[in-house]
Formats: C-alpha cells, structure tokens, sequence
C-alpha cells in the first residue's frame, strides 16, 4: 500500500487529480500517522469514538476534492490539517459542549498579558534533548507524556489546535495561522497561552517525580 | 526554561518550542497510534473508485469530443462536395432574400402581369381566309409544310404562346387545316363548311386528333347543325327543345361550329367572346322552336307590342336565317368590311321573345349585322351588309 515518492506533496496532490492513485497512496502514507494523532489529540478520550470518522471524513474530503484542487499559497499538509480542524470543530460542535475559538476569552486575561508559569520544579526536570534515555529518564517522559495529554484536555480547542501544530506536527507559526484560518498574532497568542499553561499544569505534576528521581 | 529549541531553518519569527513539552509529546502513549487497517483501506478503495470514475468520465469526454471533432470533420467535408455546397449556397441565398424581403411589400412592377385576355378582337376571330396573312419567308412553319394544291395554309402558333406582335387583330394568323373544310363537309352542311375557315385551325400535329373529334361531334350534333335543314322542323324541335334545357342558342351554334372546325383557341376564349360565326343555326333553332308551340311564346318588338308569334315573325325569322346564310358564303368572299364595321352601331330593330315568360332569345338587327342573344346572354353576331340589314329591320310588318 505504502510507497515511497519523492515527489513534493503537490505534485502528488496534481497527479492523483490526473487520475494517478499510487499519488494518493504515496500521499496517504506520507500523512496518515500524523493527521490521525493530531484528530485523536484533538478530540481527546471524550471524542475518542469520532476520531476514525473525522480521519476518514478528512481524507475523503481530500479525495473529493483532488480533481479541482489548486496550489493556492498553502502547502498540501497546512490545507490538509485545515481539513481536519474543520471537522474537528464540526464534531465538538454537534455534540453540544462549549468550544470558544477564541483564546483569550478562554482565560479571561486581557490580551497582550503573557501567563507566567510558576512552577519551579521545571528546573529540576532532566534534560529532553537526550537522543540516548535511561530506565528512569524513559519512565520519567512516559508519564509526563500522560500527563501532557491530560493537561491538553483542560486547553481550549483553540489553543490546543495551536500547540499541537505547532509542537507536534512542526508547522511554522504562519502555516498555524494558516490551517487554524486566522492571524499571525491571535495564532501567535494562542500558542503562547497554550504553552504557558502546559508548563504550569506540567510542573506541578512532575516536581515531585523530579526530585524523587534526582 | 528552554525556549531557545529551535530547529535549525526555521524562520526568526516563528515561535521557539518547548523542548521539554516536545519530548512530553514525544513519549506521550498515543504517539505511535496510526489508523486502523479497515479505515486505511476503505479511504485508499475510496481514493481509486473516484479515481476510476474520473477516468471513465475523462474517457466519456475525450470521446464524445472526438465525436463531435469527427462530426466537424465529416460536416466540413461534405461541404466541399459540389451538389451539397450548391445546396448550402442556395439555402443560405433564399435565407437571405427572405430575411432581406422580410414584411416588405412586393415592388408592384414585378407582379406578374394577368395572363392575356382570352378574348381575341372580333376581327381577327371573323376574319375570312382571303384575309389571312402569308407566313413569313423564311418561318419554320413555311418552311416546313409541304407544297398543297388546297388553298394557302398557315400554320400559327397556339394562341397561348403567341408573341406580343402576333396577337395583334390585324396581324392575328389563323390557319385552317385544308382537310378539315372537305372532311366536314361529309356531314356538316355546306354553312358549317363555310364557318370552318373563320376558326383557329388545330396545330398540325393535332390534326388528326381533330379530325376524329370532329366526326363524333358533328354524329352528335346532327339534329340541330347538319340534320336541321334537310329535317321537317317537327322532327327537329323536340330534340332542339332538349338541348335547349341546358343550352342557348349561342351556345349549341358554338359547339356545331366547334364540331364542324375544330379550333386551336381555348374554349374559355371561345365563351368570353361573343360568337361572330353564321348564326344560321340558331336562327333556324329559334324559328323551328316558336313554330312547334306557338302558343307558348310571345314576342315584343323594341320592348313593346306583347304578343304571340304568327306567321309574320316566322316568315321574318326564315328570311334572318336565310340572309345570315347568305352573309356567311358573302363574307368568306368579299372580306370582312362588314364584320369590322359591327359594333358600336344603334340598333334598328330589337325583337324578345318569350316563352312561358321567360326571355328565351333576342334577335337584334343593327346596321352591321344581326346580333342573336340567347338566354345565357351570350351574343351571336351575324355580319351584314347595311343594305340588307336595312331591309332585313323594314321587312318585319309592325
């Protein structure tokens, strides 16, 4: 099923609209794994049984809309997550609980006011960039990445659109702003209000973990 | 904090990440999650169905383009085919003219003119042959027609495709058939073989046609144009007072003289015109039906003096019909001074008869001749000479 193409995702894009479907393929392999954590992420263990739809719902839409689609500025993957926040956004809404778009009206802080974390056991967290993990420092991340999950339950769905795309699927703030269809600053606000309260809800949780391990 | 984990060839604008949440992400237990294989495959069945159906919709098109390409293709070159570019030409020429003439009114002046009144001028129709015209040298007819000890012969055209000139009264050719006179003459007597020159004679190549047309016409019209001289007028009256039923006297005289010659001109000319051959017929009809039933009839004299016919008025019409006789044999040799100088003339003398009250004929004696209106209205004009018509008028006792 999977096949390795060299092509850029646009021309693949082109050439399945050509009627090419090892493109499609190509392209499938290619952004699977990462749309598909992104709408699981997203939608969290509330939405967990609408994550398949939302993915399939995703792809088919690119399917139906492959013949008529155009490079318009935006890259293959910024229009493809585009798609799935569309739907993401659908579901949340169709089952009824709040969702604010905006950001800063989730915090009721006034913009342009950064939330500072407080937490200070980040400084006693081991150092993340280490390519070679220990027993402990593998055990140490499992549980904070447990814990990053559920603190990205308590974000807004904007912020957290914003975060993950930002950290966890590598987008540059322009294509968040972009895939998420509003400015460069509110995307901008929205990333930093998502990180900041990240670090809080993180800090706490590990601190005591930390020292124990150090 | 560790916000300066930023990837080497990012943009200065972007955001830094978190390094410590990324490799929170990054351990996170779902960051190996991937699709579910049945979810997998029916986006990738989903991806070549549509793909199939855009191929099969991309071939529909591609065909029905070469379709239509081959339709223009063959439609450009029909075109170049003579017969059919003629006929694309005179569509578009006629598409053309009708839109150009679209609610126009029509230029009178090319209306086509009536075709020409049938009616040919009394003097060419009474014309004797003495006075016909010698064909011009050099004519087909002349030519053609071979040399004949009868008397001169000339063959003219229908009158229906007679040129201009040629129908003009004086220069109006008829040509008799020169066997038809003879051939008549078996059964027709000698007044009916003397009324055959005055008529068109048939085209040469009808003759024979004629000729046999005329033998049954003239069988059946015995009674009244061969029979009624040689017959007691008792014999001839009943079957004149048949004929009379549906016929004037005009009108039976016209189809003896037909019979008797048959003629190139079309019947209708013959009707619209008023007859100018012997009236002998109708005269002699006219007196045998007043003398079977007197009683039935009544005559007037210039609209007066109502009263039924006697002896007078039957010995006058026998002395009509005997100068009528008279005129005929006379104008086929003295010309047609007579017949040109009738018409336009007062009256002398005007007789109505009547039978049963209805106005069954009208015999009016002019300075040019006797004038025989039957019933139908139609005018018999018997050509005299003003002597005679003179004393013809003084000759009936008041």
């Amino acid at each position: 099923m999977m096949r390795d193409d060299v092509r850029d995702d646009e021309t693949l894009m082109l050439a399945y609209g050509a009627g090419e479907v090892a493109a499609f393929e190509a392209l499938y392999a290619r952004h699977h794994a990462a749309l598909y954590r992104f709408v699981r992420r997203m939608l969290g263990p509330h939405f967990a049984a609408q994550v398949d739809e939302a993915f399939q719902d995703t792809w088919l839409r690119v399917v139906q809309s492959a013949a008529r689609w155009e490079p318009r500025g935006a890259t293959f993957r910024t229009w493809l997550f585009t798609l799935a926040h569309h739907r993401i956004i659908d579901l949340v809404r169709r089952s009824g609980r709040e969702l604010s778009i905006d950001a800063v009206d989730d915090d009721g802080d006034a913009a342009g006011t950064a939330w500072e974390p407080q937490a200070t056991a980040w400084q006693h967290w081991p150092a993340p960039a280490g390519s070679t993990l220990q027993g402990d420092e593998v055990a140490f991340w499992r549980h904070a990445g447990e814990r990053l999950l559920q603190c990205l339950e308590q974000l807004p769905v904007a912020q957290r659109s914003a975060f993950l795309l930002h950290h966890d699927d590598g987008l540059s703030l322009d294509d968040v702003a972009r895939t998420l269809e509003v400015g460069f600053e509110t995307a901008k606000t929205r990333l930093r209000y998502a990180m900041a309260k990240l670090r809080a809800c993180m800090g706490a949780y590990l601190a005591p973990l930390a020292e124990s391990s150090g | 904090m560790t916000d300066d984990v930023t990837p080497p060839g990012r943009a200065p604008a972007d955001e830094a990440r978190d390094a410590y949440l990324r490799a929170a992400l990054r351990h996170a237990p779902d960051a190996d999650a991937r699709p579910p294989d049945a979810v997998s495959a029916r986006i990738l069945d989903a991806a070549r169905a549509s793909s199939m159906r855009s191929d099969v919709s991309r071939e529909s098109a591609r065909r029905r383009q070469g379709r239509i390409a081959s339709m223009l293709a063959g439609l450009w070159t029909a075109t170049a085919r003579p017969s059919v570019a003629g006929a694309f030409a005179t569509v578009v020429v006629a598409t053309l003219v009708g839109v150009l003439w679209w609610e126009r009114p029509i230029d009178e002046a090319m209306v086509r003119p009536p075709p020409a009144a049938p009616s040919v001028p009394p003097a060419a129709t009474t014309a004797p042959p003495s006075t016909f015209t010698k064909p011009p040298v050099g004519s087909p007819s002349a030519e053609t027609k071979p040399a004949s000890p009868s008397p001169p012969v000339q063959a003219t055209p229908r009158a229906g495709v007679a040129p201009p000139e040629a129908r003009a009264p004086d220069a109006f050719p008829v040509a008799a058939e020169p066997r038809q006179a003879p051939r008549s003459s078996v059964h027709a007597p000698s007044r009916n073989v003397e009324a055959a020159p005055e008529r068109a004679a048939p085209r040469v190549d009808d003759a024979a046609t004629a000729d046999r047309r005329t033998d049954v016409q003239m069988d059946r019209s015995a009674p009244t144009a061969a029979g009624a001289p040689e017959r007691t007028e008792a014999e001839a009256a009943p079957k004149a007072l048949r004929k009379s039923e549906t016929q004037g006297f005009v009108g039976r005289e016209r189809d003896a003289n037909r019979a008797a010659a048959p003629t190139s001109e079309p019947r209708d000319q013959l009707a619209a015109a008023p007859s100018q051959a012997s009236a002998a017929p109708g005269l002699a009809e006219l007196r045998a039906r007043v003398q079977s039933a007197p009683e039935q009839w009544t005559w007037t004299r210039d609209g007066i003096d109502d009263r039924h016919p006697g002896a007078a008025l039957t010995a006058w019409l026998d002395a009509a019909e005997q100068a009528a006789r008279a005129s005929a044999s006379a104008t086929s040799a003295a010309g047609k001074d007579a017949a040109g100088a009738a018409g336009g003339e007062a009256a002398r003398l005007e007789i109505q008869l009547f039978q049963a009250g209805r106005r069954r004929a009208i015999v009016r004696i002019t300075p040019a001749g006797i004038d025989l209106v039957d019933e139908t209205g139609r005018t018999q004009r018997i050509p005299l000479d003003p002597s005679t018509s003179a004393a013809l008028a003084a000759s009936l006792p008041r």
